[in-house]
């Protein structure tokens, strides 16, 4: 219950402009006061930004992250599937940057490492979900209320709906 | 810098097809795995545990001096994102670093 209560209090903050004063008051937070699961997701993901952020645009790589993340949902949790087409699409805007570097038909590096750097993600949700499948489902589904926020997160969403 | 790393990239590719035009299939592929490989390694040190730059325990080089602007979130700012009780946050990562 209080976790819901934080979780739905965080997701109502997030539509909150930040004030200046607000922003200053942002406390330091030590490493011993996240969890080592949380830890490890975000040294996976931290490496993954780094290796992509000589590639691609900040936000492209965090919206990879977040379909690497929605696959390992669907790969680990009932009721959630990917739907093909939102996938491609979805996919094909973060991707279209890198395709538009070399012509059609030609080896394409920077592809290649973006999908690493994509495989490398997936793999570190997979951990996730390894070390605590329930958790890791029960996010998916505050994933999934966050994806209603807005449209920009609407449009990341590969996730067929249920029904 | 970014410019810099795809034209390094692309120059590696350009010169593996300029190296060997017709090579078999199996050779081709092997090529281009050692070339992502080799790209990839542009990363590394980068991304090594630094054991001089640590505050709060952090390895600040990678995740600069994470903060938490409201409960149960924690945002990175050298990767630039924000982590809601462990979950990446599309709008808290917005909201932060736009």
């Amino acid at each position: 219950m209080t976790a819901r209560l934080t979780a739905a209090s965080a997701a109502l903050a997030a539509l909150i402009p930040v004030t200046a004063a607000q922003a200053q008051d942002r406390a330091a937070v030590p490493r011993s006061d996240v969890p080592p699961e949380q830890r490890m997701m975000m040294h996976v993901n931290a490496v993954v930004f780094d290796r992509l952020s000589t590639l691609m645009e900040p936000q492209d790589i965090l919206k990879l992250v977040l379909v690497a993340n929605q696959a390992a949902v669907a790969a680990t949790c009932e009721g959630y599937e990917i739907d093909s087409e939102a996938y491609s699409r979805v996919m094909g805007t973060i991707l279209a940057p890198l395709r538009a570097l070399v012509p059609e038909g030609q080896e394409n590096l920077p592809l290649d490492i973006a999908m690493h750097g994509y495989a490398m993600a997936f793999g570190g949700w997979m951990a996730r979900a390894g070390y605590d499948a329930a958790s890791f489902c029960a996010d998916a589904a505050k994933m999934t209320a966050e994806f209603e926020e807005s449209d920009s997160a609407r449009a990341l969403r590969v996730w067929a709906r249920a029904g | 810098m970014r410019k810099t790393i795809i034209a390094t990239i692309l120059s590696v590719a350009t010169a593996l097809a300029v190296a060997a035009p017709t090579p078999a299939r199996a050779d081709r592929e092997a090529e281009k795995a050692i070339a992502l490989l080799l790209a990839l390694g542009i990363g590394i040190a980068a991304a090594k545990q630094s054991q001089q730059n640590h505050h709060n325990d952090w390895d600040n080089d990678l995740y600069g001096e994470p903060f938490s602007p409201s409960n149960g979130v924690v945002c990175l700012p050298k990767p630039r994102k924000c982590y809601v009780d462990g979950r990446i946050s599309w709008q808290w990562t917005n909201r932060i670093f736009g």
